[in-house]
């Protein structure tokens, strides 16, 4: 009998609630997100101070001649990062969106980067190739993109690193 | 279904970015980074992402861009104030073209969910008229939508056309728009259409449903239509596996019986017999399996039919009983969520179905509405949201030792900063400097080559003139040529100097130009130092903010919490209803089976005893009599 009340009591507020909800929803997403950025950004100051940061970036620049699967990524001869590729994150990169790979703290100064880089070259052909770049890193946030773009004259991809300030 | 669905959101969000094929355009890591999240589907990270760039004014070239994917992000997670907000501010700026263009396709987008569909095409049609190439296809499958709500059939058709054929939004949108037109006065162009999408290659699940569903839709069309012939043919093509197996079976049973073809109808409800009771097909099957075999005249069979038939809906209806209790009690949801994966809602979505548990086929076309699809998305993201709060609350203790870290440094290190810039002060470096390019100016302009002189010359100089002043000093003593030898010396050392006087000058305009660049470098660091040696706001602003974040924290958490219930208690009302609904159908099923069975008694009764009929209902004697 009780459960019966209860189900009964269910369909009666439903309606009600149902008009309630997605306000209620809408309103504690919004209150979440505030409350998630504000907590990123301390939490970013707090680990990598602007002076000190720099950001490693990955984007691909049209990805006819290649589809990333791996990357790994040493800056002064150290492992930072190292990523495999989804289907879904190789789309979002062709489409020209840009993956922050890392995010690492530097002193000011010459830094050395290296990338290994696997993936699916012209044809299906297995691509492995490593890519280096030094870099000045002076005050404030430093950024540096690995583009990976497609090189028509020769039908292959062609990787460098470049500063992006 | 759900497939479906999915798709056709990954879809419309690629087609809100599309940049296939075209030079690579973001010029700012920020914005990209968030189209990287933003084409993932990964709305909370994204947002997240693009408001801290707004707010530490990490993007300028790409400003409005972001303000656009902003919206539409709010849009597609459900915060349509938001959203609107951000198209207002965007629309009432001079913002570009496209921009604008983009901002009011999206605008109408929120309209169109909002159901203000008038409004949205207005917005389409007043603010966009002919789209750019690349936002036609999202305009083109916007305005369709749009006017198939507003039941103008044909112009949605032109819409249609206007995108690619292959596209899987495009099957979807024609059958909408067949259904629409069979159910309204175009009947014969809405078969045709079904008839191409029934006829499409097979392929990717969402391919192969709508395939079904336009079979389903022809056959239905063909039986109320009274074409029973074709109705058959098509489907005994019907696949018999697939979310639409047991309709398509059932529906191939009626359109047998139309066509008094019992014999063959009879297999196929044996088959559909092997489905869950829960089915409402197979509920029906129950009823037609005794009605068949009492019209193939074996009443035997047709008896033992409805007695099984009434037996199975009084278990079924018992099973449905104990559900709406499970309900009631949250048990059955419980069971249902199960074990989720668990995630946050910065992470990629993991997969959320309800567990195949054994109350499913019951809610089985529930499951694959809107309507369900939504609630368990929110309370899916609901779960989500409270983790990452959690997980923000586990991380605190991190951030304040983090904090005392930097207070402690910052301690340490600021009487050290504080005294090397009193040092540096004292030094006057920037007037000693000031000095050094006088003297140079000076020496310049009265062309004195001393300053400029190597350190040999300064010597022989010295030299020279110590031995001149010697000689003045000696009087009438002194050999007459001495003086002229000195002289001669002077004259030549004086020579020597002025010889490359101007390489000697501009050496030295270097080296000044070097100290003062040194210098500047040194003012920009001092500047620093004395920046981060004061920086006592920046710590007490983040001691005042955590301890506040923490509360707020707190707070959502529990607020997610209550959301959480309300959300569940809302699906269990519609699975409630839903109980209601079947168990209402199974006592009008299982009347219809006593009426059957006592129909079938009753002419047994009537073939064993002729003179039964004329003694039932005649006189109370007659059935005193029988009796």
């Amino acid at each position: 009998m009780r459960h019966v009340v209860i189900a009964l009591l269910l369909l009666a507020i439903a309606p009600l609630q149902a008009a309630e909800l997605d306000k209620d929803l809408a309103d504690f997403k919004r209150e979440v997100l505030e409350v998630n950025k504000r907590l990123l950004l301390l939490e970013e100051e707090l680990l990598f101070p602007a002076d000190t940061q720099v950001g490693i970036y990955v984007s691909l620049d049209v990805g006819h001649f290649f589809a990333p699967d791996s990357i790994t990524l040493e800056l002064d001869g150290e492992v930072i990062a190292s990523h495999l590729y989804t289907e879904k994150e190789v789309r979002a990169l062709r489409n020209g969106a840009v993956q922050r790979l890392a995010v690492a703290n530097v002193k000011n100064g010459g830094h050395e980067l290296v990338a290994f880089v696997t993936g699916d070259g012209p044809k299906g052909t297995e691509i492995r190739r490593g890519v280096n770049a030094q870099f000045e890193k002076g005050h404030g946030r430093h950024f540096v993109q690995l583009h990976i773009e497609d090189d028509s004259a020769k039908q292959q991809p062609r990787f460098r690193f470049r500063d992006w300030r | 279904m759900r497939i479906v669905l999915v798709s056709l959101a990954l879809l419309v969000v690629s087609q809100a970015w599309g940049r296939l094929d075209q030079d690579h355009r973001v010029q700012e890591p920020a914005y990209g980074e968030v189209a990287y999240l933003y084409l993932q589907g990964e709305y909370f990270a994204a947002l997240t992402r693009a408001q801290m760039a707004l707010e530490r004014g990490e993007v300028k070239h790409h400003r409005e861009d972001l303000r656009v994917l902003l919206g539409a992000m709010y849009s597609a997670y459900g915060m349509p104030e938001d959203a609107e907000q951000v198209f207002d501010s965007l629309l009432g700026t001079q913002v570009s073209d496209m921009v604008a263009q983009r901002a009011w396709i999206h605008l109408a987008g929120l309209f169109y969910r909002q159901g203000k569909y008038t409004q949205s095409l207005q917005t389409l049609n007043e603010q966009i008229g002919q789209p750019p190439v690349e936002l036609a296809e999202i305009y083109y499958s916007l305005r369709a939508k749009v006017l198939m709500r507003l039941g103008r059939y044909a112009e949605a058709a032109e819409s249609l056309d206007a995108f690619a054929k292959e596209n899987p939004l495009n099957a979807y949108l024609r059958y909408n728009l067949a259904i629409s037109w069979i159910n309204g006065e175009q009947a014969a162009q809405g078969q045709e259409w079904l008839w191409q999408l029934a006829n499409l290659p097979p392929g990717e699940p969402e391919t192969d449903a709508i395939k079904d569903k336009a079979m389903l839709a022809l056959a239905i069309d063909m039986l109320r239509s009274g074409k029973e012939q074709r109705a058959l043919a098509l489907l005994a093509a019907a696949r018999a596996e697939g979310p639409f197996a047991d309709e398509s079976m059932m529906l191939y049973v009626r359109a047998l019986l139309m066509e008094n073809q019992a014999v063959r109808a009879l297999p196929v409800l044996e088959r559909l017999d092997q489905f869950s009771i829960q089915r409402r097909p197979v509920q029906e099957a129950q009823l037609a399996i005794p009605l068949l075999y009492d019209q193939l005249g074996n009443e035997k069979a047709a008896k033992k039919g409805y007695e099984a038939a009434i037996q199975r809906y009084a278990s079924l209806d018992m099973y449905l009983q104990t559900v709406g209790e499970n309900i009631a009690n949250g048990e059955w949801f419980a069971e249902m969520l199960g074990e989720p994966q668990w995630s946050t809602a910065m992470d990629p979505v993991p997969p959320f179905l309800p567990k195949r548990v054994s109350s499913f086929p019951t809610f089985y076309s529930w499951f694959a509405s809107a309507e369900f699809q939504q609630g368990w998305n929110h309370y899916h993201e609901l779960m989500r949201q409270n983790n990452l709060l959690r997980l923000w609350q586990q991380k605190m203790p991190t951030l304040n030792t983090m904090l005392d870290a930097q207070d402690h440094k910052q301690t340490a290190m600021r009487p050290e900063a504080r005294a090397l810039l009193e040092t540096l002060d004292g030094e006057d470096y920037q007037g000693r400097l000031n000095g050094l390019s006088q003297r140079f100016e000076r020496a310049v302009s009265d062309q004195d080559p001393l300053p400029f002189a190597t350190p040999e010359e300064t010597r022989l100089w010295l030299a020279q003139q110590e031995a001149q002043g010697m000689t003045e000093g000696w009087g009438e003593l002194a050999r007459p040529d001495m003086s002229a030898k000195l002289d001669f010396y002077r004259g030549l050392l004086l020579w020597d100097m002025q010889e490359d006087i101007v390489p000697r000058q501009w050496q030295r305009q270097r080296e000044l130009q070097t100290l003062s660049e040194l210098l500047e470098e040194n003012d920009d660091l001092r500047k620093r130092v004395l920046y981060a040696a004061n920086r006592v706001d920046r710590l007490e602003h983040f001691r005042k903010e955590l301890p506040e974040l923490e509360v707020m924290l707190a707070d959502l958490e529990r607020r997610g919490e209550q959301l959480m219930r309300r959300q569940q208690y809302a699906l269990q009302a519609s699975a409630f209803e839903q109980l209601t609904v079947t168990r209402n159908r199974l006592k009008r099923f299982s009347a219809t089976a006593h009426e059957g069975l006592a129909d079938l008694v009753y002419r047994s009764l009537r073939a064993r005893r002729p003179n039964l009929s004329g003694a039932v209902g005649e006189s109370g004697e007659a059935q005193s009599g029988e009796q």
